[in-house]
């Protein structure tokens, strides 16, 4: 009798289960995005104003972003990758080129300086519109007062980081263009240098960096800015972001800020931007999609969630007014500060760069 | 039971189309630009074959022996007598003992390597008892992490097979005037080898190519194998992540064949 | 015959060692789930806002019921499957055994993230829908071996006429499987079952690949949430509840054994 009790059991939650892999019948959309990119509100309520359900993925970083799109398993409408991705992928073919016609709120928006020149690029600007932006820096726990001295002093900035004297903790960011692209600034470089000689020097630097003997050094990536703010670390390249999202969530738990960002002179500058990939089916739609977050109030109300700097001035004023978002290093463009943008420089470039970032930690 | 013997065509078929086909694809991926992605040029090509001279390669395969090897030897070194001290207990409860190794098992594993990751920085919860540990990144991290991990796959096997052991065997070792040292040796090793060799085959294999535990509490410095094919195929080339892979899968199953020699009773296995 | 093996003090030190030692993170979870801060270590503020966490927050939600669906579904399908494969390898003559139990074992010794490679080459060669079927096929690929490994030691002690004494006494091939071989094996075939429920359980490279859209088991929402953002404390809560109650469970579960052992005297 049990044995028999047990099997109906058994049978009843397969069939429950085989149910609930039901579909519905409304049009979808399918987003592909960062981790804590986008106001799930906001989503949510595109899907109410629409009638159509938004099946959103996310993932960690731009490689990944790629793989999932040539992987073919599903055909998406709406990508949000940085700009040297963008321009690989265009040059690939794979983007649908925007039609602005179709985004009806662009009009009433400007773009700030950097953005805008993505936008208006001769090569892939026709591809995409931006999105958020932000600058890699440099996050730093306050509690020792020599990081601050050490990153503002002439040989500070990025330098700091591979700085084998130093005996302070310190983290680099296991993304193979960010960290060499500290390494080349740190040296006077081009982030988007193809010189032997250059990323040479900066492969020496990184590689001289890790054997240091005082303090400590390490790769990281999303547990960067937990560290640094808890005082696990000394100083960690981070995007600007990175800073704020820890910012907002110790202001929440009300617990003391012992950390500072560190934005160096020149730096590089990402922008994130929508992109419409060719395996998309649903083309109005995904137009739909970018004008929604065109509008204004839905930006600001987007901006407030993700924490990171709206690439729409006006949006940006009502974040520093209306939102209180008054914050150091909020405002992406200080004057007399130049910031530099990756480009894609082709596939046997990235593999020069990912094997010098495996090369450097040969021990 | 002969006529039983049908049973397995599915299974072979199965086993067929799910391991090797894919076997060959990678074998293909290793000598040509054959890719998991839609679009790519085919051509053959023999690039990827002289990775395997590359020191990342040879680093991180050395790496992958080092760490594996040492937690396997302290696995058994320490496994081994509890397992025997479980087996020889005459408490009722000694299943309950043992299976209670393996609950920690049941918590997610990516959630045990945080908080592993936790207590080796300085700033960590255990803090609260006045504790600190600045280990991140450390070999010694890596190894004690990795032993916490693959333990209970070491003591399972072994305690399996010492736990059914017929103590009439060396009952009648003493009998015949062997010591305790010879006895065991002599009598209880062999007959429980079938199990040492299920335990370092669940721990050294597993620990040779793990990545998500090496990755997070080596602190991105220390490379094994399992790191390099998961940084070439998201960042690098799958050419190249294939070529790692077919010959880790080789090691692997040569290692396997070899370390079941061991085993004459024919218990493990096979 | 108390044999010392390094000495029975010895022993019983080494078996504590190895509690702590497995434990440890298991505390450190438990410790985190209920402390109220997630950056600041200095003094304990007792807090069980994170198990309410858990529910409010959806994705987990859904990723701990796609766990338990594919961890059940895969156990029970393996479970019979790997029986009736084994009895089936068990009647083979020794070097055709051999020959399978190589073939068997390759998924055993495979890292996961060449099988997880591997199963997505052949499912997307079949142009297959990613998601729940193709994590289900992967979870009962991986678990089928184990259940195999586990009812083959047990199928070698039966006695081999019992079977065939069945048949003669007018059984039909599957009665005899079913009333005669199954409950001998039954042993084998739990033990089978809990190894394929906890590797089904934990999985998680295997199922990265498996996988597309907002479709997520519990481990590979985790580690997706690891990339971009800072993992909260819900999670922590749901695993010590795990471990808590696999723990309750497995006492009470000992001890209903105990008394019914005591019962039948």
């Amino acid at each position: 009798m049990r044995k028999s009790l047990i099997i109906s059991v058994l049978a009843v939650f397969v069939l429950f289960s085989l149910s609930l892999v039901g579909c519905s019948s409304k049009e979808k959309l399918y987003v592909l995005n960062w981790g804590k990119y986008m106001n799930p509100d906001l989503i949510d309520k595109f899907e109410t104003e629409n009638n159509v359900k938004v099946v959103y993925e996310e993932v960690g970083s731009n490689e990944e972003m790629e793989i999932k799109l040539k992987q073919g398993i599903t055909d998406y409408d709406i990508m949000i990758p940085s700009e040297y991705m963008i321009d690989k992928l265009s040059q690939e073919d794979l983007l649908l080129p925007i039609n602005y016609s179709l985004l009806t709120n662009l009009e009433e928006v400007d773009f700030f300086e950097d953005a805008k020149v993505l936008y208006e690029n001769e090569d892939f600007g026709q591809y995409l519109i931006p999105y958020f932006f932000g600058t890699v820096g440099i996050m730093y726990n306050t509690s020792n007062p020599n990081v601050k001295t050490a990153l503002e002093s002439d040989n500070g900035g990025f330098c700091t980081l591979f700085d084998v004297n130093n005996d302070f903790r310190v983290a680099l960011y296991d993304s193979p263009r960010d960290t060499i692209g500290a390494a080349l600034m740190c040296l006077g470089y081009s982030v988007n240098s193809n010189n032997d000689a250059e990323l040479g020097e900066a492969e020496d630097l990184i590689e001289a960096a890790l054997a240091k003997s005082l303090g400590s050094i390490r790769f990281g990536q999303d547990d960067l800015k937990g560290d640094v703010a808890k005082g696990n670390l000394d100083l960690a390249l981070v995007y600007s972001g990175d800073y704020f999202e820890m910012v907002f969530e110790y202001e929440a738990e009300e617990t003391d800020i012992e950390f500072d960002y560190f934005a160096p002179n020149h730096t590089n500058i990402w922008i994130d931007a929508f992109v419409i990939p060719n395996t998309s089916k649903n083309t109005d739609l995904a137009h739909k999609f970018i004008n929604f977050f065109l509008d204004l109030d839905n930006a600001a109300e987007n901006a407030d969630w993700v924490g990171y700097t709206p690439v729409i001035s006006e949006v940006y004023n009502v974040m520093v007014n209306d939102y209180g978002y008054d914050y150091d290093h909020y405002y992406p463009q200080p004057e007399g500060s130049s910031r530099e943008v990756f480009m894609y420089l082709g596939s046997e470039h990235a593999q020069k760069l990912n094997t010098i970032l495996n090369a450097v930690r040969i021990s | 039971m002969k006529s039983l013997r049908r049973l397995i065509y599915p299974y072979i078929a199965w086993l067929t189309v799910l391991i090797i086909i894919p076997f060959l694809f990678i074998v293909l991926a290793t000598i040509s630009t054959f890719h998991i992605f839609n679009s790519y040029t085919f051509r053959f090509t023999f690039d990827s074959l002289r990775f395997l001279t590359d020191p990342i390669f040879l680093n991180a395969f050395k790496n992958s022996i080092k760490f594996a090897g040492i937690t396997t030897l302290i696995c058994l070194t320490v496994g081994y007598p509890v397992a025997y001290f479980f087996a020889n207990m005459k408490s009722k409860n000694k299943t309950l003992y043992v299976a209670l190794l393996i609950v920690p098992i049941w918590s997610n594993m990516i959630v045990r390597i945080i908080a592993w990751e936790n207590v080796f920085k300085p700033v960590s919860i255990l803090n609260l008892f006045n504790l600190s540990f600045d280990m991140i990144g450390s070999d010694i991290a890596i190894i004690i992490a990795m032993v916490s991990m693959y333990l209970p796959f070491m003591i399972f096997p072994i305690y399996a097979v010492l736990d059914k052991m017929d103590h009439g065997y060396i009952e009648a070792s003493r009998d015949l005037g062997a010591n305790a040292f010879q006895s065991f040796y002599k009598v209880t090793l062999p007959l429980s080898l079938g199990g040492i060799v299920s335990g370092i085959i669940m721990t050294l294999l597993p620990a040779m190519t793990a990545f998500a535990l090496p990755e997070r509490i080596g602190g991105g410095t220390t490379i094994l194998l399992g790191n390099l094919i998961e940084k070439e195929i998201f960042r690098g080339s799958f050419s190249i992540a294939a070529t790692v892979s077919f010959v880790v899968m080789v090691v692997m199953l040569s290692l396997f064949m070899l370390i079941v020699r061991f085993d004459k009773e024919g218990e493990t296995l096979l | 015959m108390k044999k010392n093996i390094y000495g029975s003090s010895l022993q019983v030190f080494l078996t504590a060692f190895t509690f702590l030692i497995v434990y440890l993170p298991i505390l450190v979870i438990i410790l985190i789930s209920i402390h109220g801060s997630q950056y600041n270590y200095d003094s304990f503020k007792l807090t069980f806002k994170w198990y309410r966490e858990i529910i409010n927050d959806q994705q987990l939600v859904d990723a701990i019921i796609v766990t338990l669906q594919i961890a059940v579904l895969a156990t029970t399908i393996s479970t019979m499957l790997g029986t009736t494969f084994a009895i089936g390898i068990h009647s083979l003559k020794k070097k055709n055994r051999v020959r399978m139990m190589v073939l068997n074992n390759v998924p055993v010794v495979n890292p996961d993230i060449v099988t997880g490679i591997m199963l997505f080459i052949i499912f997307r060669f079949f142009r297959m829908t990613f998601g729940f079927p193709t994590m289900l096929l992967a979870h009962i690929f991986f678990a089928l071996p184990f259940v195999i490994l586990s009812v083959l030691p047990k199928l070698k002690q039966l006695d081999s006429n019992l079977f065939d004494a069945a048949l003669d006494l007018g059984a039909t091939k599957f009665q005899a499987i079913v009333r005669v071989i199954i409950p001998s094996i039954k042993v084998g075939m739990i033990a089978g079952a809990l190894i394929a429920f906890t590797m089904s359980i934990d999985d998680f490279i295997i199922s990265y690949f498996m996988k597309q859209g907002e479709f997520h088991n519990v481990s590979t929402l985790i580690y997706s949430r690891l990339a971009k953002r800072q993992i909260s404390s819900n999670v922590f809560a749901y695993n010590s509840l795990v471990v808590v109650l696999t723990i309750g469970m497995m006492i009470l579960f000992n001890s209903l054994n105990q008394t019914q052992k005591k019962v039948r005297g």
